[in-house]
């Protein structure tokens, strides 16, 4: 009796613990942004199993300009866009649904790269107001991930 | 708990809830989702009495709890509610539509944005 409770707990806690592994395998895609206040959650690659490298930078708060602040007399530019991604790979050890994985991540999806990409496309750009900021989620077979943040926005350059 | 063979059913079950829950497929996986927009007030635009109502839409699809697809990004929910306008939305509302069907078999999840559009 005693064992069969044991048993039965035990295949309970595998049960959930397969439910949260799953949920970890794949991508988080909430819309979990940032606000006016002061919580911020970060969008990492997400990465599992048994960890063997993991390199990267992710977006976490970006507290845009609206239009009013932008600075008066400023030359508009129009819409830009700027991408920055990060990649995973998590690669099974075995060929059965639970199976374990070694997995690495690495790449830049912070907001500074995404920014610094628009600054180099358009050197001109002093500013972004309007701002749009999105996530790109991409996944094959649950094996390569990538995790991109895309920032599209208005910008202005000085007169 | 589980007869004998059951256990892998189970897993796959689990799987297939969280794939359902994240809009994600196991396969293959090419969504884009909103993250954050700072939109304006009123105040911070050059509004006025006749500018008009807009909504966009942008959704992303998946079927078979296999394969996710789509652009429900704010950048494409703007893009649908603006047209050929050239403009700044404000007095913005964000809301996600979730439409499942069969168990969630195919489901399909949007970024629905509305508001107002003053001239930039």
């Amino acid at each position: 009796m005693v064992h069969g409770v044991e048993r039965k707990g035990r295949q309970t806690m595998t049960a959930a613990l397969a439910l949260l592994l799953a949920l970890a395998a794949v991508p988080g895609v909430w819309a979990r942004g940032e606000n006016d206040g002061d919580e911020a959650s970060p969008a990492m690659i997400p990465s599992g199993g048994i960890m063997l490298f993991y390199q990267s930078k992710g977006p976490l708060s970006f507290v845009t300009m609206t239009p009013k602040d932008r600075p008066s007399g400023v030359r508009e530019l129009g819409t830009v866009k700027g991408v920055s991604c990060q990649h995973g790979l998590s690669i099974p050890l075995a060929a059965e649904l639970r199976a374990t994985s070694v997995s690495g991540g690495y790449g830049n999806g912070s907001f500074a790269k995404a920014v610094g990409q628009i600054k180099k496309d358009r050197p001109e750009t002093a500013g972004l107001y309007d701002v749009r900021t999105d996530l790109r989620v991409f996944s094959l077979l649950g094996i390569y991930r990538k995790l991109c943040t895309e920032v599209t926005a208005r910008a202005f350059a000085a007169s | 708990m589980y007869p004998t063979g059951m256990k892998p059913i189970v897993s796959l079950i689990a799987l297939l809830t969280a794939a359902s829950l994240t809009s994600c497929g196991l396969l293959y996986t090419d969504i884009k989702v909103p993250r954050g927009y700072r939109t304006a007030s009123p105040s911070e635009v050059k509004s006025a009495p006749d500018d008009p109502t807009v909504t966009g839409k942008a959704c992303n699809r998946s079927a078979l709890f296999l394969f996710a697809w789509g652009d429900g990004s704010y950048a494409a929910a703007l893009k649908d509610a603006l047209g050929s306008r050239d403009g700044i939305l404000y007095d913005a509302r964000a809301d996600v539509t979730v439409d499942a069907y069969l168990l969630g078999i195919y489901a399909k999840w949007c970024t629905v944005l509305s508001g107002r559009v003053a001239k930039p």
